[in-house]
């Protein structure tokens, strides 16, 4: 793993929502995106907050664009994917493929959750 | 209430603060946006839900472990957070009865709670509605001997102002009146109270419209002036309202009060109240506050009518002013020795702590009673937990056997109790409102600041800070226990488990004791409330109506006309038998008057003057009281005009100075009255009758009418019948003396009740708190029983089978629960002797260990612990042999 770090279940959720999108992406995006794709409400705040760890750890690159003339107002802080953090996504996926060939969930799934 | 176009505030006040500083901006931004978006297309009210989550989302996680940590696991904590609230809200459906039970019983602990205490900050912990009240100090002065706080000369007042090195300023009211107002067309009675006119600069109150006070408004008028400029006054919200339609052109009119032309200058603020100590006299929602416009250096030194209030300067404190005023009591006695016979001095208090002091006994004792009441609620909480427990053991060794941590069970069994004291909690808040409104409409008498109790935020907080603590309480032992028997009693999940048994026994033993202790503080308080009702009174207050007035100065020949023309109108009145003037009215709870007196042969000695009450009043007053005549005689119209002073005693004078010789004949000297020194005749001796409330046990001088010019009247009538029926006549005739009298007749009985009004406020509390211990407990009780009779059904049963009587299976039971209760009974005492010597100061004419009270509230705790153990220990003698067998 890279730098032997880890991600959180967050990180790594913000992280693929940021790696879905073709160019940079503001915190709003990722935070619409987020939340359409999942169905489930975070935190706005707690998005922001994410990618700009993301950043800090390396996973994820940062730069602070000029105001659209639309957009008015301050410049914004735009992420994508860097290349350290698309490395330790394509490793988890790994472990994550090696896992589910060995398991079986599907029959389990029909009973109640609970 | 409009709003700017974006998320609420409190959403962007909690979302800012828990963002990192370098994103805040950028967050907030995207809040509005998304918040405007929402608001468009799904409406505000779903666009605010939304922010709202979000809100919570971000507090959640700030306290989750800040922001740094935002993101990692707090999903999880969430989701398992929800997943605990929703499995304890399908626990509290799968068995309502507990819950619901719980959470009522949770409901009345808080919301009783919660209620007294919204009283104890509203009058106690709100500080004054002043700017920097706690530099505020109020100055009385004390006589050699006597224990009345008097108030400040004028000279001294002046003095004092302006050599004082501590206190910045000063400044003062006089006494209030209640008086005529003679508008356009109908005369209104309001309550003026004449101040310095830097009375509100120096409280920091600032008026509403208009102005305040300078120091023109202050100068006196010229006499010689043929029209004297009107003085200037400052009126209340509620008079402006009341009395002038809210009209805001009210600044700069003119009214006549007293006949004397006054104009407003400024009107305070909504719910202003002049919250100073009781013992300054001064009514906190008077309708106009006006500027006095005297020298107060030309006012006598023995007048000390000054009620004071000082700021205190900056760095000085009250301990500075206090010496600083000793000196100034002896340089005075030096300066002025003539005018100091009574050795007098100046005493300085905080506003703060003065102004609540009658109440805050009172106030601190109802709040740890009903904490004690909350205690009982949450140990009978713990019991019904508990015992649910024993059933939901299983429950927890499988989760434990499937892997869950003891600190996970834990949390689960918190979140489960949490759910049940917030429920309850609500419902608590709900009842304190009730009690709350309840309250306002009650208004009892001598409860100052009353508008400050309120379910406010701080009240609120105290609230939900109850609920946590009854999470606690209520949920740790339980909680404890059950996670305990998860890991432990993975196999054992039946039959009875000693300490569990053990837990619930002891919860109910205390229980029990603390019912014992509040119905010992409710039993001495229902004993010395009876003691002071049996006070005699020495007048019969049934069936007199009275009516006060203040009166304008008049020349002594029209007063005694005046007078004896009201008396003559009252008595023609169909249904009264008798009518008098007093002055000042018994019981009035506003003011009494004292002054001192000696006999021939103590004269000489300045010690030996001692201080009673006095009291003028009109011939036929001690009938119309009620008041019997023990010796000599009443007063006659004829004393009314002859200078010779003469005086009636009370018998408790009579006994205190003449000692069983005949005081009639004998002389008395009095000094404080109005002018000089007086040697008064005693006429006649009368039962004692007490002046202020009571407990009072001051004796009384009764004086003519003529021997004193007092600024109020009250004439007082006995009525033959119900005297309601008459009081449109009395009203009547008595404006047609005087167009100037109020209409509101007051019924002497009113007065009498309105100075047990404390006493019977804190009894009245004290028995609903001790009936709700006692009902609480006795659920307590019964649950424990029951659920012990249940428990043990196959050893009854297999006892039924081996020959045992029903009846003797019933006696077990009920000793059983006896056991319980007399073990509480005993600690009870305890805590009851202790509670007693706390109520001490509250109490009158019983002991704080009062035999009696503790043994009645001993036996109604174990009678009513009898029937609660009745129910359970029947069903014992019920049960069937076969059945118990076949459980087992």
């Amino acid at each position: 793993m890279v730098r032997g770090k880890r991600p959180g279940e967050f990180e790594q959720v913000v992280l693929l929502t940021l790696a879905g999108f073709r160019s940079d992406a503001t915190g709003r995006e990722v935070y619409e995106r987020l939340t359409e794709t999942t169905g489930r409400e975070v935190s706005l705040a707690a998005v922001h907050i994410t990618l700009q760890r993301l950043h800090e750890k390396g996973w994820a690159r940062c730069h602070t664009s000029a105001p659209a003339a639309s957009e008015g107002g301050k410049p914004r802080r735009r992420y994508a994917l860097g290349p350290d953090g698309a490395r330790m996504l394509g490793d988890l996926r790994e472990q994550f493929d090696r896992l589910w060939g060995e398991a079986s969930v599907h029959p389990l799934l029909a009973d109640d959750r609970g | 209430m409009s709003r700017e176009n974006r998320a609420p505030r409190w959403v962007r006040r909690a979302v800012r603060r828990t963002t990192t500083d370098a994103l805040q901006d950028e967050v907030i931004r995207d809040l509005d946006e998304i918040w405007r978006e929402r608001a468009a297309s799904e409406g505000r009210w779903a666009a605010d839900r939304w922010a709202g989550g979000q809100a919570f989302r971000a507090l959640y996680h700030y306290a989750r472990g800040g922001q740094a940590k935002a993101g990692t696991g707090e999903e999880e904590m969430m989701e398992s957070l929800r997943r605990d609230i929703g499995f304890a809200l399908k626990q509290l459906r799968s068995q309502p009865g507990v819950g619901v039970t719980a959470i009522v019983t949770l409901a009345l602990g808080i919301g009783a709670t919660t209620a007294t205490f919204s009283v104890v900050h509203g009058v106690l912990l709100k500080p004054l509605p002043f700017e920097e009240p706690d530099d505020l100090v109020m100055v009385t002065t004390t006589t050699g001997g006597s224990e009345l706080p008097r108030f400040v000369s004028g000279p001294d007042f002046v003095d004092m102002a302006s050599s004082s090195e501590t206190i910045a300023d000063l400044a003062g009211f006089v006494e209030t009146t209640v008086g005529p107002m003679t508008q356009v067309d109908r005369p209104e009675h309001i309550v003026t109270t004449p101040v310095t006119w830097n009375l509100f600069d120096l409280l920091g109150v600032d008026v509403a419209m208009g102005r305040r006070f300078t120091a023109t408004d202050a100068v006196p008028a010229s006499q010689s002036a043929t029209t004297r400029p009107p003085m200037a006054a400052i009126i209340s919200h509620e008079f402006w309202l009341r009395s002038f339609g809210a009209d805001p052109d009210v600044i700069g009119t003119t009214v006549r009060v007293w006949g004397g032309s006054t104009e407003i200058v400024g009107v305070l603020p909504e719910g202003f109240q002049l919250v100073v100590p009781p013992e300054l006299n001064v009514p906190p929602d008077g309708d106009i506050w006006r500027a006095m416009r005297t020298d107060l250096s030309e006012w006598s030194r023995e007048a000390r009518a000054v009620r004071t209030i000082g700021r205190l300067r900056d760095g000085a404190s009250v301990e500075h002013a206090r010496e600083e005023l000793a000196r100034f009591s002896s340089d005075r006695r030096r300066l002025h020795p003539h005018h100091d016979a009574e050795s007098t001095d100046f005493v300085t208090v905080g506003l703060v702590e003065s102004a609540a002091e009658p109440l805050r006994g009172t106030l601190w004792i109802l709040l740890g009673a009903v904490g004690l009441v909350l205690m009982i609620a949450c140990a009978n909480v713990a019991n019904l937990l508990l015992a649910r427990g024993a059933v939901r053991r299983s429950e927890m060794a499988v989760r434990a056997s499937l892997g869950a941590g003891r600190t996970r069970l834990l949390r689960q069994l918190l979140t489960e109790s949490g759910v049940i004291a917030l429920l309850g909690a609500a419902g608590g808040i709900a009842l304190a409102h009730l009690g709350v409104t309840l309250l306002h409409r009650i208004r009892p008498a001598d409860l100052q600041r009353l508008e400050a109790v309120q379910l406010d935020t701080p009240v609120l907080a105290f609230a939900v800070f109850l609920a946590v603590t009854s999470t606690v309480l209520a949920g740790l032992l339980p909680a404890v226990q059950l996670s305990r028997a998860g890991l432990v009693d993975q196999v054992r999940t039946r039959g009875e488990v000693s300490t569990d048994r053990r837990s619930r026994d002891v919860l109910v033993i205390g229980e029990v004791a603390l019912s014992v202790v509040l119905l010992v503080g409710a039993g001495l308080l229902i004993r010395s409330f009876s003691e002071l009702q049996r006070m005699p009174l020495g007048f019969e207050p049934e069936s007199v109506l009275t009516v006060t007035a203040t009166q304008s100065s008049r020349p002594r020949d029209e007063r005694q006309a005046y007078e004896a023309e009201l008396i003559d109108a009252v008595e023609r009145v169909p249904g009264v038998t008798s009518a008098g003037i007093v002055f000042p009215l018994p019981m009035n709870g506003v003011y009494d008057r004292s002054a001192e007196y000696t006999l021939d042969d103590r004269f000489a000695d300045p010690a030996g003057w001692t201080t009673a009450y006095f009291r003028t009043v009109s011939p036929n007053y001690f009938e119309t009281m009620g008041i019997e005549l023990l010796r000599g005689r009443d007063f006659t119209p004829l004393d009314e005009t002859y200078d010779v002073p003469i005086v009636v005693l009370d018998e408790r004078l009579a006994r205190q100075e003449f000692d069983g010789r005949d005081p009639v004949g004998e002389a008395l000297w009095v000094r404080g009255m109005e002018g000089d020194t007086l040697r008064a005749t005693v006429v006649g001796v009368v039962e004692y009758a007490p002046q202020w409330d009571h407990r009072d046990l001051r004796p009384t001088m009764y004086f003519p009418r003529v021997f004193y010019q007092s600024h109020e009247v009250s004439v007082v009538a006995r009525f033959a019948g119900e005297p309601e029926s008459f009081a449109a006549a009395f009203s009547d005739a008595i404006r047609e003396v005087d167009p100037a009298f109020p209409s509101d007749l007051v019924p002497m009985q009113q007065f009498v009740q309105d100075r047990l009004a404390r006493t019977r406020f804190l009894l009245i509390l004290m028995q609903l708190f001790g009936l709700l211990a006692l009902g609480l407990s006795a659920v307590g009780l019964y649950g424990v029983l029951s659920y012990s009779v249940r428990q043990r059904v196959r050893e009854l049963g297999l006892r039924r089978a081996l020959g045992a009587e029903g009846p003797t299976l019933t006696a077990r039971v009920l000793v059983d629960g006896l056991r319980l209760a007399a073990i509480g009974v005993g600690i009870g005492l305890f805590g009851g002797l202790i509670l007693g010597r706390t109520l001490r100061t509250q109490l009158f004419r019983v002991g704080a260990s009062d035999p009696t009270t503790l043994i009645g509230a001993c036996v109604v705790v174990l009678v009513v612990a009898g029937f609660a153990s009745l129910l359970p220990a029947a069903r014992a003698a019920r049960v069937d042999p076969a059945v118990a067998l076949q459980e087992g």
